[in-house]
């Protein structure tokens, strides 16, 4: 986990009691919350509350992968996703990170194909997952 | 046995907003109440 943080991001860690004047800059009302911010402060990504590690690595790197495809890193995007739905194949993050990984890589080569193997993935996993009836119409 | 890696944190957002631009990395804020 110390890792990925390390190679992947600047980290801040801001006490509440310490740094009370960054919960409202960055519009955080409770705490643990986790944000992946650009460089223009502008807010990615959101985890919020306690999670499990597991369920927090797949949250944290199910971020990086949308702070990606954000950027239009279309092909980095599908990557991360990929990434966590193969690593942390358990995690409530992997059937997001099933569906990303299949729109990007339909942003990055505008072949729709992609959607329609992601909707077949679904029929074999995470069948009951909101993620599952969203990609149901690429079938 | 490997030695763990430490999360190299920093308390400073401006300055850390000065090195995302620098190195192109987005930065991870960690709002925390527990004890430090």
């Amino acid at each position: 986990m110390a890792t990925f943080i390390n190679n992947n991001f600047i980290p801040v860690r801001l006490h509440v009691k310490k740094h009370p004047e960054a919960m409202p800059r960055f519009n955080v009302d409770w705490t643990p919350t986790v944000l992946i911010v650009d460089s223009d402060g502008k807010e990615l990504y959101r985890i919020e509350d306690y999670l499990p590690a597991d369920e927090f690595l797949g949250q944290l790197q199910l971020g990086f992968g949308h702070a990606q495809f954000t950027k239009k890193n279309f092909a980095d995007a599908e990557r991360q996703f990929r990434d966590v739905a193969e690593k942390l194949p358990g995690t409530d993050a992997a059937a997001e990170a099933t569906y990303w990984a299949g729109v990007s890589r339909y942003k990055a080569t505008n072949d729709a194909s992609a959607l329609k193997a992601t909707g077949q993935a679904f029929k074999e996993r995470y069948q009951n997952s909101i993620w599952a009836k969203k990609a149901s119409i690429w079938t | 046995m490997a030695a763990e890696v430490a999360t190299q944190w920093t308390e400073d957002v401006d300055q850390a907003l000065a090195e995302s631009k620098k190195a192109k990395k987005a930065l991870l804020l960690d709002f925390t109440a527990a004890p430090m």
